[in-house]
């Protein structure tokens, strides 16, 4: 046998102490509750429940019925043990009445699933369910027929199920595939029932074997027990603890035949919607003729029929002394002034078991009639929910509400300032970057303008340098040319001393042509030395 | 001379000069408290006998400050000082020399004011707003009581963070009253327990609640021949208060009357308020109840009569008290949130009155 880890075997423990609920339970809400009930998580649970007191109080929304089903889905799920402990019915109550007047939940589901929650913990959910159908409040919604079916089936009024089921179908209440499929799987219960209840017990016959606690046969003096122990036992199984599974209800349709009006119209149909039914039901007005009207106790004698009493019963006298009273007024209704439970208090004495309440009573609007008195204050704030609060607590959730808004405001605020600031400093280092990006664009600018300038300048510096340099050349050239000319002029002044016979000008052509053929051929450069290679050619040439 | 004298006769423009045109604010010509709270006041309260001559008013005020007035025989009242607190403040009470003022608040904290350096040091903290707080002057310990909504009760030293003593309570706190060697707490859930105060705070006992519908305020009163605390007077919220003897000789001795209750207008339903303070007179130990009718009554429990009702104010009525010789009666006119943030009428403005009350407030001759 292995230990269940911790939660686990906490519910385990503890199952027979919870409510089970048809669409279940959460598991995590589930071990929550069932944690020791002063532990952490117990003042947790308290102090959510205070959270959701004040929440019904202070909210201030369009849509007050979500802060009432929160809490009522919050507490089915907290409070295990249903009935009581966590005030769900009150819970219910109060939701109900206040929303009754609300045309826009009349058709809300989480309006209807309150109703429905609220005919789970009646004695008597049909009332509910009529009432429902009669002010049209739910009339839309699948969730409304299947509760009202499924609480019939239960009673073994398949007829009427069937017909509220069809009745859903006909008015296309939402979701409608789901209501069909429901309506399926209820025919498919309805026949298989129909059909066990016709052939009783075969399938016993297939699977029969040992049960426990069961007596076994005996035979013989000894009293022996057979080793065909299931079939000996089957035949004592009746005393035993019954291991079939069967409805209450099947066995029931066997005992007795049920009465069939067959001039009653077909049951199936429902009573018009009047819409009259104004005033609540109170059950001691639907359920008028099987309630015994109270008379005065120590009058009241037994209705007997003298031919009815039995000899021995009577010890031996064949007429009663007693005369019997036949009720003058039975019209005659005096009504015992009936205590209503104290709302929102378990102070007094708890409430006596069995005690048949009124299922709609404190759902039903209270009338105010004119001799009673007024509260002058806003009695159903302050009696909102399960609990009290005072004036001050009603002020004071106001006040932190507004503090806490004050709070959230100025940290937007700062929020937002930060932001700002952020925003600036960033619109800042964007606008100094952009300032940076054009100062550079601007050094770029100068800098290639720098480049030009210089590129132009030292153009210039070049072409002047060149100017300069070609009127040197050209100035030493002429220079050059003069002294060849006048060193040539010399020669030729000195030949033309010897040769004047000869053909002056073209000899004088001849010598001048030579001298620049000498400068080239020696690339003289024009520099500083060109005096003296001058000088040098000069002399060489002399 | 002295206004608040033996007689009642006196004329309020021989104080202030000019009488107020507007009447309702004022609707029993009473001494205005000068420079009264901007918001809402919870409580008012007198310093005790111990200085004859001289005579403090303070005040707790929604607007989150606590003020203090000196009430000067001749009925003018001089703003001498105040503190604020983070939040609202809910109660007040004085310590028994005098000197000191303590201050319970929504911000969760309580606080002794020394009135000499006028400096103002938290001493108490609790999980929720505190609605309470008292002295407590015994023979071998003093200490302050707060009550709060974190439904809790402690007692403190007033030099330590620590709590002397923590008691659970069933429900939130919604009114206590301290007279040594009792005190009473009424919460939530018509909760009711009597503590004594004897050497060490310790449940005396719970009472099943005498009343319908909320505990709204409660008031210890003495014993007229042994001067012992013998009783409470308790408001609800449902225009009822409930004189409860601790020990009762007989079973009648208990009972409840109605107050704050009007003939209303249409066809001739009752209207019913809450009874949101009741003080007890010093001398006389007749009661005063104000409510949120906008109205005080005094009322005379030995001999179950009533001995005034005030006309109608404007406002209702938050908070009254008695000074320690019996001859003034405070009370304050502000919203009380009865009819919750939709019938809180920023226009109307809270005020404190003083009234000359002596002889109002002597018991009922007819029957004695």
């Amino acid at each position: 046998m292995s230990e269940a880890p911790g939660s686990a075997s906490e519910w385990e423990l503890s199952k027979e102490n919870i409510q089970p609920l048809r669409q279940g339970r959460k598991f995590a809400s589930l071990s929550a509750a069932l944690k020791p009930h002063d532990g952490d998580e117990w003042s947790k649970i308290k102090e959510e429940k205070q959270l959701f007191e004040e929440e019904l109080r202070t909210y201030s929304g369009d849509d007050p019925l979500d802060v009432w089903h929160r809490y009522i889905v919050w507490t089915e799920q907290t409070y295990l043990k249903g009935g009581k402990d966590g005030s769900l019915s009150v819970l219910l109550e109060k939701c109900l009445a206040q929303f009754q007047k609300v045309e826009k939940y009349k058709n809300d589901e989480r309006y209807i699933d309150c109703w429905i929650k609220y005919a789970n913990c009646c004695i008597e959910p049909q009332t509910i369910f009529v009432f429902m159908y009669d002010q049209n409040i739910g009339s839309q919604w699948a969730c409304f027929y299947e509760s009202w079916a499924w609480h019939l089936e239960q009673l073994g009024n398949f007829q009427r199920a069937n017909s509220i089921l069809q009745e859903g179908i006909s008015r296309e209440a939402q979701p409608l595939e789901r209501l069909k499929r429901n309506y399926g799987e209820f025919q498919m219960r309805v026949a298989r029932v129909m059909v066990s209840s016709e052939v009783p017990d075969t399938s016993e016959e297939v699977e029969v074997q040992r049960s426990a606690l069961g007596h076994l046969k005996t035979t013989g003096k000894r009293s022996h027990v057979s080793s065909d122990r299931v079939n000996s036992l089957k035949a004592a199984s009746q005393g035993g603890l019954g291991t079939k599974g069967k409805p209450l209800h099947q066995q029931r349709g066997q005992m007795f035949q049920v009465f069939n009006d067959e001039n009653q119209a077909p049951v199936h149909s429902l009573p018009p919607q009047t819409g009259e039914w104004q005033s609540l039901p109170q059950r001691s007005v639907i359920n008028k003729e099987n309630d015994q009207k109270p008379g005065a106790w120590t009058k009241a004698r037994v209705p007997q029929k003298s031919g009815v009493v039995p000899f021995h019963a009577v010890g031996g006298q064949s007429q009663p002394t007693f005369s019997v009273l036949e009720e003058d007024n039975p019209d005659l209704h005096i009504f015992t002034p009936r205590k209503v439970g104290d709302i929102g208090s378990q102070v007094l004495s708890a409430r006596k078991p069995g005690k048949q309440m009124d299922p709609l009573l404190h759902v039903r609007m209270a009338v105010p009639s004119n001799s009673e008195p007024q509260p002058m204050y806003c009695k159903e704030k302050i009696y909102a929910g399960t609990g009290e609060f005072s004036f001050e607590e009603l002020r004071a959730a106001r006040w932190r509400k507004k503090m806490e808004m004050q709070v959230l405001e100025t940290e937007q605020k700062e929020m937002k300032r930060l932001r700002e600031e952020l925003e600036q400093q960033k619109k800042m280092i964007s606008e100094q970057s952009e300032m940076i990006k054009r100062q550079r664009e601007q050094l770029q600018l100068d800098h290639e303008k720098m480049i030009l300038e210089y590129q132009q300048q030292s153009q210039i510096r070049q072409i002047e340098l060149d100017r300069k340099n070609n009127s040197q050349i050209q100035q030493q050239q002429e220079v050059l040319e003069r002294s060849i000319d006048s060193h040539l002029q010399q020669q030729i002044n000195s030949q033309t001393s010897f040769q004047v016979m000869q053909d002056t000008p073209s000899s004088n052509l001849n010598s001048r042509y030579y001298a620049v053929c000498v400068r080239i051929t020696y690339c003289i450069p024009f520099d500083s030395t060109q005096k003296g290679l001058s000088n040098g050619t000069i002399n060489r040439l002399k | 001379m002295s206004i608040f004298g033996g007689s009642n006769s006196f004329n309020q423009s021989s104080v202030f000069g000019a009488t107020a045109t507007n009447t309702k604010y004022n609707a029993m010509s009473d001494i205005e408290v000068a420079s009264p709270p901007d918001d809402s006041v919870s409580c008012v309260k007198f310093s005790p006998g111990t200085l004859p001559s001289l005579t403090f008013l303070v005040a707790g005020s929604w607007d989150h400050n606590v003020r203090c007035w000196e009430v000067q025989q001749s009925g003018q009242t001089i703003p001498k000082a105040q503190q604020t607190h983070q939040g609202p403040v809910l109660d007040v009470d004085w310590s028994d020399d005098g000197t000191k003022v303590f201050t319970a608040s929504c911000d969760k904290t309580a606080k002794m004011w020394d009135l000499n350096s006028n400096q103002a040091i938290q001493i108490a903290q609790h999980d929720a707003p505190i609605k309470t707080v008292h002295w407590i002057k015994a023979p071998n310990y003093s200490c302050v009581m707060t009550g709060s909504w974190d439904k809790t009760l402690k007692f403190w030293d007033t030099r330590s963070s620590n709590p002397i003593l923590s008691i659970q309570l069933p429900e939130r706190c919604y009114c206590a009253d301290v007279r040594y060697p009792m005190a009473v707490v009424g919460t939530a859930g018509r909760g009711l327990i009597i503590y004594q105060l004897e050497n060490q705070p310790q449940e005396f006992k719970r009472i099943e609640s005498p009343l319908k519908y909320q505990h709204r305020c409660v008031s210890i009163f003495h014993d007229k021949k042994t001067n012992a605390p013998t009783g409470f007077a308790l408001g609800s919220i449902e225009g009822r208060v409930a004189i409860h003897y601790v020990n009762p000789t007989s079973p009648k001795d208990n009972f409840t009357f109605k107050c704050h209750r009007a003939n209303g207008t249409t066809n001739g339903m009752q209207d019913i308020f809450a009874v949101n303070d009741i003080s007890f007179h010093p001398a006389h130990g007749t009661l005063s109840t104000v409510g949120s009718d906008g109205r005080f009554s005094f009322w005379d429990k030995d001999a179950r009569t009533k001995l005034k009702t005030s006309e109608q104010f404007d406002l209702p009525l938050t908070s009254c008290n008695f000074n320690a010789q019996g001859n003034i009666f405070a009370y304050a006119t502000s919203y009380d949130w009865s009819k919750g943030h939709e019938g809180f009428d920023t226009n109307l403005k809270p005020h404190i009155f003083l009234r000359s009350c002596f002889d109002e407030l002597k018991p009922s001759m007819k029957k004695s």
